[in-house]
Order: C-alpha cells, then sequence, then structure tokens
C-alpha cells in the first residue's frame, strides 16, 4: 500500500508527524506492532529529517523540491509509486544512476525516512469545497486548454502533458500555473538534465540570420533542441549559432487570471487534481 | 608495445623484462609482420618503466599518466588539424553502473574498473574481454558519502592492483585475473571504503581510504606489492602528543576524517608521495573538533620508505564545507623567479590555485580561480582570510563553491607545451546547513546537509589557468558542472567530456571546440590516450560504455 493522498488541510506539523506514524506502519506491515506509532517520538521525526537533509536533500532539495535529483514532493513517485519499491530505492540506489544506496541505515530509520520521503508530497485537493471537477473540464474545454496541452493522448503537445497531473502536483502549484504560469517553470517533465527549466522559451539566430522561437525540448553543451508554435523540431550546433537568448521570464503559457473567475480557477484546478493517469481497458 | 614504430624504445625494454617469458619481448616483431593480427603477454611493467612513464606515451602505465600526475600525452597524430575527423574504433560495455575508471593500457592490453570494483582485461585493439575478476562486494559493503564505483588500477611487474568498496586490497595475476594476495585495509563496517586507483612505486603499493562521512580517522598505507604485507601506515589525524594534535578539540581525533581517496603523484628522486586528504569529521558541524584539523584539507608529503610526514600545507584549516583536499597535486620543474624550481600546483576544490615548493612545502603563489564567496583571499603564508558569516547554519547559508567544490574528483591536465594546466570547474554554489553530530560506529558522521543550485543557475568551464599564476587563459563553458577530467596532448588538443554525454576536444592554446560528440550518457571518468599499430588512439568513457576513438 502507498500513502494515499490526503484531500483538504494544509500541511501542518502534526499531520507531518501522522503521516509519517503512518508512513512507517505502511512500509513495514511485518513488523506493525514492534514498531508502532507510539514509537514514533519527536527524536525519530527529527532524526528522519536530519538524514533526510544529511543523504538526500543535497540531490532532491531540502523541501524535496529537486535539483539534481527529481523532486520527491510529488503526490506519487514514478520509480517508487508502493513502499517496497520506496525502500528497495532508498536502500539499495538505482545502479547506472547517481542514485546511490543508503545501506548503512538502520531498518527502523530506512522507514522513518521512506515516510519522510513520502510526506513531502503535497496534501491538499481543492481549497474550496464547492469546487467542481466536472465545471472544471468544461473550463478545460472552454479555455481551449488543449491547444497546448494532452489529456489521455489528445489535445496538442506543446506543453507539459496532463494526463497524470493530479499525481505530479498539488492544488498550489497547479493554481499559479493557471494564474501566473511564468513564475515558475516546470521542472522534470521534457528531457532536459534534472534541475533544468522546461519549456524554457528560447530565440536563436542561425547562421544565415533567420530567428527561430520556440520552447527549449533539450540542450547539452554542444547542441539545443525548440519546438516552435507549429510543433516543429529545430535542432541547432550551438557553436555555429549567432545568437541564443533564453527568456526565463516568460511563459508559453497566458494567465488565466483574467478570463477565469476565483471560482472557476479552483473549479479547474480541482479537474486537474483529479487526473491520475490514463484509463484503462479491463481484462475482458 | 608498438614494436618497429617505436625502435629507440624497445631495446631497453626487452632489457628491464629479461628473465620473463619470451613472448613479450617476441609480441613487438609479430607485430611489424601484422597488422590484423598478433599475440600479447600480459603486461610486465616492472618500476622502471613506470618511472619513465614519460618516455612511453604509447602505454598509460599509471593513474595520471605518470608519477608527476600530469596527465599529458605526447603523442601528436591526432592533432589540431585531423581531430575533426575523429571516430570511434571501438566500445566496450561494463557492468550496469556509471564508469569512473582510469584504463591502464599497457602491451597491448587494457586493465579496466568496472562498477562497483570489478578489473577487466580487455584487448586494447578490439576490446574483446580477455578476463573479468568479480570482486564479489557484499551488498551489505559500506560507502557512505559516495558512490559505489572505482577509479582504476595500479599496474607493477606481472600484477593489477586493485581497492575494493569493502575496504581490501588486491593483486591479481596480469594474465589471468587470479588473485594473488587480498589484504583488508581497514574494517567496512565501521565505514571505511576504497574507490582510488592505488598508486605503485618500487616494490610497493600506495593505497588511500575513503570514510570521512562516517566518521573514520584517515590514513595512508603502503603494501609490500608481492605479499601484501602493509609496510607503513601513516594517520592523517594525529593522536594525543603527535605533531598537530594541538588542533584537535577533546576526542575529536578518534573520527576526524581526513580521507586520502584520490590517486597521489610521486617524486622518485625526493623520495615523496605527495597525497592529497579529505575533510574532517563531522562534514559540516565544526562545533565538535575546534582547532584546524591538521592534516585534513591539506596535501600532506609523506617519506616513500618510511611514511613519515615530511611537510604538509593545509588549504582549508577547519573545514566546514566538504572542501576535500584530494585533487591531483600535479609536480612541475619550472623556472620560478629565475631559478628552476621543484613545485607542485593544485586547483583546489576551495575555488583556490596553489603554487607551492614540492621540496619544503613553502606557499610560493595562490589565487582564486572559480567564484567563491568564502574568503577574502589568502594571507602570505597561504592560509584563506576566511569571511565572516559563511558557515552552515540551521536555516541554510548559501556559500560558493558547493559541496562538490569548484572542482573535484575529476582529473586536471598540463601541457609543457602550453604551461597551462587544465582545469574542469564547477560553477555551482549551495545553501549549507548545520546539525547534530553524533559518532555511531557505521553511521553517517555529518552534521548537517547542502542543497546545491542546481539547473540553469550552475554550470561549468574547462578552464586554462597559466600554471605559474593560475591566470585566466581561456575557458570554454559547459551546460552543467561537470564530474568528468581532461587531458592535453602533444597534438595540441585538450580532450574532455560533459555531464550531458558530450565528448569533446579543444584547441590547447585559444580553447575553441574542434570536435564533439554526444555518447548517450553523463561522462564521468579521465580521458587518457595509448597507441597501437602505430595509431593514436584517444580513451573516454560516458555511461557504462568505455569509448575507444582514433582516426579513419
Amino acid at each position: 500500500m502507498s500513502l494515499s493522498l490526503s484531500h483538504g488541510g494544509r500541511r501542518t506539523l502534526s499531520t507531518l508527524a501522522a503521516l509519517v506514524c503512518v508512513g512507517v506502519v505502511a512500509a513495514s506491515p511485518a513488523r506493525s506492532t514492534a514498531q508502532g506509532v507510539a514509537s514514533l517520538s519527536d527524536r525519530d521525526l527529527e532524526s528522519a529529517r536530519s538524514n533526510y537533509v544529511s543523504i538526500c536533500g543535497r540531490c532532491h532539495g531540502v523541501e524535496g523540491g529537486g535539483g539534481e535529483g527529481p523532486p520527491l514532493a510529488v503526490p506519487v513517485l514514478h520509480r517508487a509509486p508502493d513502499e517496497t519499491s520506496l525502500l528497495q530505492i532508498i536502500s539499495q540506489g538505482i545502479p547506472g544512476t547517481a542514485m546511490y544506496g543508503t545501506r548503512w541505515l538502520l531498518p527502523d530509520e530506512l522507514t522513518q525516512l521512506a515516510a519522510y520521503v513520502r510526506s513531502l508530497a503535497p496534501r491538499s485537493g481543492s481549497t474550496v469545497e464547492t469546487a467542481d471537477a466536472s465545471r472544471g473540464r468544461s473550463l478545460y474545454e472552454r479555455g481551449r486548454c488543449a491547444a497546448c496541452h494532452t489529456v489521455g493522448g489528445f489535445g496538442t503537445a506543446r506543453g507539459p502533458d496532463l494526463t497524470s497531473v493530479g499525481l505530479r502536483r498539488g492544488a498550489a502549484y497547479l493554481r499559479e500555473a493557471v494564474l501566473e504560469p511564468e513564475a515558475a517553470l516546470p521542472r522534470g517533465l521534457t528531457a532536459m538534465p534534472l534541475g533544468f527549466a522546461d519549456y524554457l522559451m528560447v530565440r536563436v539566430v542561425d547562421e544565415s540570420g533567420a530567428e527561430v522561437r520556440g520552447t527549449r525540448m533539450n540542450e547539452d553543451t554542444y547542441t539545443i533542441q525548440i519546438k516552435d508554435a507549429r510543433g516543429v523540431i529545430h535542432s541547432f550546433y550551438k557553436p555555429s549559432l549567432r545568437e541564443i537568448e533564453k527568456q526565463f521570464d516568460r511563459s508559453l503559457m497566458r494567465s488565466y487570471r483574467d478570463r477565469f473567475t476565483d471560482e472557476e480557477v479552483e473549479d479547474l484546478v480541482t479537474y486537474l487534481m483529479s487526473l491520475t493517469g490514463p484509463s484503462r481497458r479491463p481484462v475482458s | 608495445m608498438s614494436g618497429s614504430a617505436m625502435p629507440a624504445r624497445t631495446a631497453p625494454r626487452v632489457a628491464a623484462t629479461a628473465g620473463l617469458p619470451t613472448a613479450v619481448a617476441a609480441a613487438g616483431g609479430a607485430l611489424s609482420l601484422s597488422l590484423v593480427s598478433s599475440s600479447w603477454a600480459a603486461a610486465q611493467v616492472p618500476y622502471g618503466r613506470l618511472v619513465a612513464a614519460r618516455a612511453e606515451p604509447e602505454s598509460w602505465l599509471t593513474y595520471s599518466g605518470s608519477y608527476f600526475s600530469e596527465r599529458y600525452s605526447a603523442l601528436a597524430e591526432i592533432d589540431r588539424s585531423n581531430v575533426a575527423r575523429l571516430r570511434v574504433e571501438w566500445a566496450y560495455q561494463t557492468t550496469p553502473g556509471v564508469v569512473e575508471s582510469t584504463p591502464i593500457v599497457a602491451d597491448g592490453i587494457m586493465y579496466l574498473t568496472e562498477p562497483p570494483s570489478n578489473v577487466v582485461a580487455l584487448d586494447a585493439r578490439t576490446g574483446r574481454r580477455i578476463w573479468r575478476w568479480n570482486a564479489n562486494v557484499p551488498d551489505s559493503a559500506l560507502n557512505i558519502g559516495g558512490a559505489r564505483s572505482n577509479r582504476g588500477v595500479a599496474i607493477l611487474d606481472g600484477s593489477v592492483y586493485v581497492g575494493t568498496i569493502d575496504a581490501r586490497l588486491v593483486a591479481l595475476d596480469a594474465e589471468s585475473g587470479t588473485v594473488r594476495w587480498s589484504t583488508v585495509v581497514a574494517d567496512n563496517s565501521l565505514g571505511y571504503w576504497m574507490s582510488g586507483a592505488p598508486l605503485a612505486i618500487d616494490g610497493k603499493i600506495i593505497a588511500g581510504i575513503s570514510g570521512a562521512e562516517a566518521g573514520i580517522r584517515g590514513f595512508l598505507d603502503a603494501y609490500d606489492a608481492a605479499t601484501g604485507a602493509r609496510l607503513w601506515r601513516t594517520y592523517t589525524v594525529p593522536a594525543p602528543g603527535e605533531p598537530g594534535s594541538e588542533t584537535w578539540g577533546g576526542d575529536s581525533w578518534q573520527h576526524g576524517g581526513g580521507s586520502t581517496w584520490l590517486t597521489g603523484s610521486y617524486d622518485p628522486d625526493l623520495g615523496l608521495i605527495y597525497w592529497g586528504t579529505g575533510n574532517p569529521g563531522p562534514d559540516w558541524n565544526g562545533d565538535v573538533r575546534p582547532g584546524d584539523n591538521l592534516y585534513t584539507c591539506a596535501l600532506v608529503a609523506f617519506d616513500a620508505e618510511t611514511g613519515e610526514i615530511r611537510w604538509h600545507f593545509q588549504f582549508t584549516p577547519h573545514d566546514t564545507h566538504d572542501w576535500d583536499a584530494t585533487e591531483i597535486p600535479v609536480l612541475l620543474d619550472l623556472e620560478w623567479e629565475g631559478r628552476v624550481r621543484e613545485l607542485v600546483v593544485m586547483a583546489n576544490r576551495n575555488a583556490f590555485y596553489y603554487v607551492l615548493d614540492r621540496v619544503t612545502g613553502e606557499f610560493l603563489h595562490g589565487r582564486e580561480y572559480s567564484k567563491q564567496t568564502w574568503a577574502q583571499g589568502l594571507d602570505e603564508r597561504g592560509r584563506p582570510i576566511v569571511l565572516p558569516d559563511t558557515e552552515p547554519t540551521l536555516e541554510g547559508n548559501l556559500v560558493w563553491p558547493s559541496l562538490q567544490g569548484a572542482t573535484n574528483w575529476m582529473s586536471p591536465s598540463y601541457s609543457p607545451l602550453t604551461g597551462m594546466l587544465y582545469v574542469p570547474v564547477r560553477h555551482m554554489g549551495a545553501v549549507y546547513y548545520k546539525g547534530s553530530a553524533e559518532y555511531v560506529p557505521g553511521r553517517p558522521y555529518l552534521g548537517g546537509g547542502e542543497q546545491a543550485i542546481t539547473g540553469d543557475d550552475a554550470w561549468g568551464y574547462v578552464k586554462a589557468l597559466d600554471v605559474r599564476t593560475g591566470d585566466l587563459g581561456w575557458e570554454r563553458r559547459l551546460l552543467t558542472p561537470p564530474w568528468s577530467g581532461v587531458m592535453a596532448t602533444a597534438g595540441g588538443l585538450v580532450f574532455g567530456s560533459s555531464n550531458e554525454g558530450n565528448l569533446f576536444a579543444l584547441d590547447a592554446e585559444t580553447g575553441a571546440s574542434l570536435w564533439d560528440m554526444q555518447a548517450g550518457a553523463p561522462a564521468r571518468s579521465n580521458p587518457i590516450a595509448f597507441e597501437l599499430d602505430g595509431r593514436q588512439r584517444v580513451v573516454m568513457s560516458a555511461g557504462n560504455v568505455v569509448f575507444v576513438l582514433g582516426l579513419p
């Protein structure tokens, strides 16, 4: 089992502590009596945070926001959807990546650390109880979101795919993305090296003087790949470019602040939070 | 061995291997008859070949290319005019993991380590494996503070030497990969571990240790190359009563760190081994260890016979940012203020470049070579003038460079043609956190944490520094802070690679890029060069693939 999303209510220290407890029980069902809730003291919580900061924070961010390693403050970890896989990754690492194992951790510390990682996930779904996902879905259509986004394979892939955005992002993040998209470009979605801004707007001038604008899909020391407004990928050898301008304070997406009311924004966010993965045809 | 192509060097080599199977000498003859098939014997690398490694550029006999650690190749077939035609000759895929190994190439065989501590011998012409030794590192082996990888072997006579994650030093028969001896260097359950390439000198194998993040007490060891018996051990953290012990408060010396996890350099004439030491333990909380914490974050000159410390120079007294001084010390004989002086230079993790007299350890010159915000500069004795409010704090404190430093384990390179030291540079800051630190055997002993600034706010360089002054000659920007070293060649080139998988060759004079190739995975190793069939090859790795490159 995994810690499911807790809808409603912001994260507080007490809920954090409670979640840590739940995590420990969930992570070691066979020892649930030996490692019960009562034994998880403030000291355990402090120890878990201390281990997190000194071991994990360097790459994953002290608050789990990511850096050289992927963000952990997400509702569902792609490589570790359940507790077994999370414990496995923390203790053994991921071969072929910079993620090394923490073989020295004691079993209790391991489960506490896993629970702490889970606790970094955003907790809130919608903030207003009257918000409605079905109204949000209509707004998604009215706002022509599909002109730039895909859900379940339908739409246009200029911006991030939203099929499972409800697993990836919390409501606060989505609200900001709708109202102030240029405030924080997403990370960890495209092929860009971890930590880099995705969908960064770039303007280049090539050898012939031709200008190309689009969003950065990937980049290395020598090349950059840009997707233009028509969806065409342009690949450039950077040493031969005349100009390359990265527009960090812009986003391809326009703000919906003046197009939707506050209530409508909450409806849209609620709809987005309900997107938790592709639908699957059951076995017949 | 490159046979007829290098007649001048062939004669002394055969003499040096007298008494060994004649196939060694015969191999050269066979090669001159046919370039498409030849027979090799396992490498025989007596000490004399190691001392004269620079006169044998067709081989790569020791971690940094020679005892002086220039990581410079005198091969010049691949040069500025033709490097654009460089192509992959062969590739070898190791067991899963990331290759950080510097290969040794001798007599047609390439000796390479695979993650975590395994050794393979490859046909240097084709990459086909001759043997593999599996270190069988137990899954429970501790490597607190680093990745489960290995940086390479040492070779001496007919043996290949490797240090393992679980802190064994192992001698393998170069011909078969079978174990000749295996010595436990230290107790892995206390956090002692090994990943660096040992250094082979006359009859001795010098081996360092990792584990400051677990609160070890660091040391440098020498072992009898023939038997594995330990000849000397010198601790990098003095015990009470020993010189330097006054720089440790209370019992803090017992877990004082001072790892020796990267390969040092050697001056055979002076009989001195130059080896950098790592951070004091715990890393980020210095409260428990008041004082300068000798000999951590220092360059130490060890007497090769006795292990006695002849001099030391501490770059970062009382370090609280994990700025190990394990970087490669490059030995140079250069004119300095009117006379030729024996020097050692180091681009340090703390963002300063240093020139020292390697006979005495005297500080001659130093300057900043990368962004730093922790020191006003160096005083006349080379001690940093530390700025206030640069310590880790509970709330976090932004300081440059990051924990990973302005540079790190990846090797620099010195070209005598340009007088430049080429340095892979990490332009990156970090927020340092301070936490509590309690020593528990075999557990992290860190006292805090760090969050590096990443993404578009951090990047890398290859920088060319004037080796005398540290002044910037040129710099070539890299998209991300690199984890791979560089190698200059007599062809006027500097080879390097990027964290995004670009392999490249730069003009050593200007930094202009003359060749590049996307290798498909992050590069995390140091380039080398060798010559086979009269043709120069360059070796670089990315991900778990080793690429051997040459001209068509």
